[in-house]
């Protein structure tokens, strides 16, 4: 917006002041935000006689990353002392492909609806769009039943069953909002051309959705690495993804409790979102506000 | 060999007919212009006939062949659109060569092709670049382009210029008209610009509501406008149209004008050549249209046109001529004059009326008389 | 070419299919959303209506479950915490969002890095975030014994354990992961703001305090009502933070509607109540999306 200051005869000391209580909120904003994770990190790095010491706010005494080596490879989760390893597997088995179809169907089906307006296309946005809202416990019941008689109940590839389905709901809203803009022109022009529907999208479409497709893709693998409800009822075991698997080491009771572990493995849990977070910061912002602002 | 004949077509989007029961032939190598205000119907006959929107009825030929059903690509047509469309992600030539691409020309055959296309058209020098690093002009002559790369029989054009400034707008205007005049091509182009219309046509179509109100040559057009909604579309300044009384005065027929001289009114007897079709409306209400160059100065001491005196309100001067703003009838009205005879506003000023071009159009249909 | 009459009728056919290409492309992604999304939720539906215990059942047996529901303590407990979460959740998430964001719009130039920070959160699990703010906040070792250590004897902050407060925590480890999202839309909203309707207001001598207030933040609406939708179906959504915070404890005071599913249909072989509860939450989401959605996709059409 305009700056005051720019404007002339603005009063010089009281703009000063504004901008000091501007960024004092602003930083004692950011200390909060950021206070969370220190602490995490710092105890991860402790060890527990440090930790038992008390100072949680302190930084450690010297980096010590026997905990995050422990909670990698062999800390137990239930009967298991391998760490969150295999679980982290697991959850990159998941995801990959979970993504990667559900954000091919969403273009298709965000291009189907939104460059080729037929009847009935509204009616079968908002039926599908409804999918993005609902709370999961309305199909848990249902979908344990299914993935028993489909074969797949705790296993991964039911997960990525589940996952892919329920997000086409997303991946086609993001696709079909990012296609509205399109010039229905372009497809007009190119129908001229001679080129179909496929061709199309193949030519003319995808290469235009790099943006959009990043946004599927980071929202797709947020949503899915971060995902419990679905990990926690449909598999157990060895077959579990790393929420369920962090969860289960935090909460369990049979050895002492290992703190400088337990926030390590959150870390680890953790990791993989951060990086693509702050990596491609600018993309995971737009998916998040891709459903909210009018498209 | 090129022709297009519409026959009874109609369409409508939910329940608004946009199109109502039109009938319409263009000729072989005919530039047809469809005119009409936004929302008029004109940008949705002209996909009717590339084929991007199907009819609900009526019927479609081409050289004489119905194509209702036949697929737009199938149907070798060419079109240039408003936002040119061009291809974002690929590069002028791709653009070009795409509809020869998607008709599975061979490689060196396309390159040659779009090689000529972009000489005749003087964007060589641009083939390799992407659409968003070129100029509004610039977009345009590939769109251009690539509506001639397929050699088709039928050019479309919808409002290809309203999106350049006026001066390329005047530019691009003669380089379609060269190249009608070069292709000989059958062309339909929509716009809502009326210059553009006459100047490039050989018959307009005016449009409203999903109607044809008039075919014409430019020339019929503006002269024997076959309507009010015609006669004010057409033109600028537009025509005005002044109720007046048609009467009877010492056996000759004429109509009443109300002016307004030295701030008091006058009515000025005007003659009409007496025909029956005036005779059967004698006392009744009719509409004149004058065109501002129809009310002018006097250049001759003599003169056959009647004369009227009244007062000028506002002078507008466009350089060539001056507009005079006087008031006939209680409204506004614009006289065309040339800058030296212009007086000051305030004053008042002797106008001529050229009776031999007016038009009169009946007070309820707002049809032309005659 | 030999026969160009019946190449054009071949084309023909290839063509009407063309033609019905964006049904067909759409109609397998749309099914399995009809039946996995609609069909479950009849499914569900029909569950919750029956006496079903460790195994789904589908003798329809009348509106019991829901009966029982309504009489049990612990659903009313998850239900009224639904509403003090959901409330503070929402008012403290948009007013802290909204507040960081206009702060942001003042050309601060390290605008895009303290974005980032404050926007983190929402890129972690819900299971971290309850993981690392159960550490924080656990009296023995958390930040009361370290301000008690610091010299502050009497400072006190053992809501995690304490049955009345509980779920003000997972309000407060809501609100952390949240207000960034927020403030992510309000600030994408601030900057299509028109520029010139900021420079009249200046010129009508209006101070920027005045313009936020009288003219900025109003014609923000839409923005406050697409995040308060947002932040209202994922508080009736929220499960995995009381899960990794609380666990719905101590005992079940900090228990949401969600967690209560997942209880009974899962751990106590109660899967009618579950499905019945599971019914209810989907009709407290549906009362607040269907109207927003039948709304936006209205205004979407007429404009």
């Amino acid at each position: 917006m305009a700056e005051p200051k720019t404007l002339p005869g603005a009063n010089g000391k009281r703009h000063l002041l504004g901008r000091i209580f501007i960024w004092t909120l602003l930083l004692a904003a950011a200390v909060l935000y950021l206070g969370p994770i220190y602490v995490v990190l710092s105890t991860s790095l402790k060890d527990l006689a440090e930790i038992r010491a008390g100072a949680l706010l302190d930084l450690p005494h010297e980096l010590n990353f026997t905990a995050w080596r422990e909670a990698w490879s062999s800390a137990c989760i239930g009967v298991r002392c391998e760490g969150l390893r295999p679980y982290f597997l697991n959850s990159v088995i998941m995801s990959v492909p979970s993504v990667a179809i559900s954000t091919l169907i969403g273009a298709l089906s965000g291009y189907a609806l939104s460059l080729f307006r037929f009847r009935g296309a509204n009616i079968i946005f908002a039926l599908m769009l409804f999918g993005c809202f609902i709370p999961f416990q309305i199909v848990i019941l249902p979908m344990a039943q299914t993935l028993g008689y489909l074969g797949i109940a705790n296993s991964i590839t039911g997960l990525i069953v589940v996952h892919t389905i329920y997000g086409i709901s997303f991946t086609t809203l993001f696709f079909r909002n990012y296609y509205v803009s399109v010039p229905q022109e372009l497809v007009r022009a190119a129908t001229m051309d001679g080129a179909g529907f496929f061709r199309i999208f193949w030519h003319i479409m995808l290469p235009l959705s790099i943006p959009i497709i990043v946004v599927s893709v980071i929202w797709q693998f947020t949503q899915v690495w971060n995902e419990f409800l679905f990990g926690a009822s449909f598999t157990s075991g060895g077959s579990q993804p790393v929420t369920v698997a962090l969860n289960n080491l935090i909460n369990s009771t049979t050895s002492v409790k290992q703190y400088n572990v337990d926030m390590a493995a959150a870390l680890i849990a953790a990791a993989p979102t951060l990086v693509v977070y702050i990596i491609a910061g600018r993309f995971f912002v737009r998916g998040l506000t891709a459903g909210a602002v009018k498209g | 060999m090129a022709t297009i004949s519409i026959e009874h077509a109609s369409k409508s989007f939910g329940s608004t007919d946009v199109l109502k029961d039109i009938s319409l032939d263009v000729k072989d190598g005919e530039f047809l212009v469809l005119l009409g205000a936004s929302g008029c119907g004109k940008s949705t006959l002209l996909n009717i006939i590339a084929g991007l929107e199907p009819i609900a009825d009526g019927i479609i030929r081409l050289d004489g062949e119905v194509v209702n059903d036949v697929h737009p690509k199938n149907r070798d047509i060419a079109m240039v659109f408003q936002s040119y469309a061009l291809y974002p992600n690929m590069t002028v030539e791709r653009n070009i060569a795409f509809g020869l691409e998607m008709r599975k020309i061979s490689k060196a055959e396309r390159k040659a092709t779009v090689r000529e296309v972009a000489s005749t058209l003087q964007i060589e020098h641009l083939l390799s670049r992407k659409p968003s690093q070129l100029s509004g002009g610039q977009r345009q002559r590939v769109a251009m382009g690539r509506a001639l790369v397929r050699r088709p029989k039928i050019f479309l054009f919808d409002e290809p210029l309203s999106n350049l400034d006026a001066k390329l707008r005047g530019e691009m205007r003669t380089e379609i008209k060269k190249l009608h005049q070069t292709l000989k091509a059958t062309m339909v182009y929509v716009t809502h610009d009326q210059i553009e219309a006459m100047t490039l046509a050989d018959r307009i179509a005016i449009m409203k509501d999903g109607e044809i109100q008039q075919i014409g040559t430019p020339q019929e057009i503006y002269s024997k406008p076959a309507n009010m909604y015609v006669a004010g579309f057409v033109g600028a300044p537009p025509m005005n149209f002044v109720d007046v009384d048609l009467v009877k005065r010492e056996e000759q027929l004429g109509v009443i004008l109300p002016a307004v001289l030295r701030g008091k009114p006058v009515d000025y007897f005007l003659p009409l050549p007496n025909s029956e079709q005036l005779h059967a409306r004698e006392n009744t209400k009719i509409i004149l249209g004058l065109r501002p160059e129809m009310i002018t100065h006097n250049a001759f001491t003599q003169t056959v046109n009647p004369e009227i005196a009244c007062d000028v309100e506002l002078l507008e001067p466009t350089g060539a001529d001056t507009l005079c703003l006087i008031r006939l009838a209680n409204h506004p009205a614009k006289a065309r004059i040339s800058p030296l005879f212009a007086c000051t506003p305030g004053e008042s000023m002797t106008f001529t009326i050229d009776m031999a071009r007016v038009c009169l159009f009946d007070a309820e249909s707002e049809e032309l008389i005659g | 070419m030999s026969n160009p009459q019946q190449r054009k009728q071949q084309m023909s056919v290839l063509d009407r299919l063309q033609r019905y290409l964006p049904q067909l492309v759409i109609a397998p992604p749309f099914l399995l959303l009809v039946f996995f999304v609609y069909g479950f939720i009849a499914w569900t539906g029909i569950i919750s209506l029956t006496n079903s215990r460790m195994l789904p059942t589908f003798d329809v047996q009348g509106i019991q479950q829901y009966v029982r529901l309504l009489a049990m303590d612990r659903w009313n407990v998850a239900f009224d915490n639904l509403l003090i979460f959901g409330s503070l959740y929402i008012l403290f998430s948009i007013t802290i969002g909204c507040v960081l964001a206009v702060l942001l719009d003042q050309r601060i130039r390290a605008e895009g890095a303290l974005r980032t920070i404050y926007l983190y959160p929402m890129a972690i699990s819900f299971i971290v975030t309850g993981t690392a703010w159960k550490w924080i906040l656990n009296p023995s070792l958390g930040i009361e014994s370290y301000m008690q250590k610091l010299g502050w004897e009497s400072f006190q902050f053992d809501w995690i354990v304490n049955r009345d407060m509980a779920i003000y925590v997972v309000v407060l480890a809501a609100v952390w992961q949240a207000s960034g999202f927020v403030m992510a839309l309000f600030l994408s909203a601030l900057r299509t703001v028109d520029e010139d309707i900021i420079r009249a207001a200046h010129l009508d001598g209006a101070s920027t305090t005045r313009i936020y207030f009288g003219i900025i933040l109003p014609s923000l609406r839409p923005v406050f009502l697409s995040a308060f939708v947002i932040l209202a179906h994922l508080s009736i959504k929220s499960f995995d933070l009381v899960v990794a915070l609380t666990n719905g404890g101590p005992g079940y005071s900090s228990t949401l509607p969600a967690n209560f599913m997942y209880e009974m249909a899962f751990r106590r072989n109660q899967i009618g109540l579950g499905a019945a509860s599971a019914m209810m939450m989907l009709a407290t989401v549906a009362a607040i999306i269907v109207p927003y959605l039948y709304s936006e996709l209205r205004a979407k059409r007429h404009g």
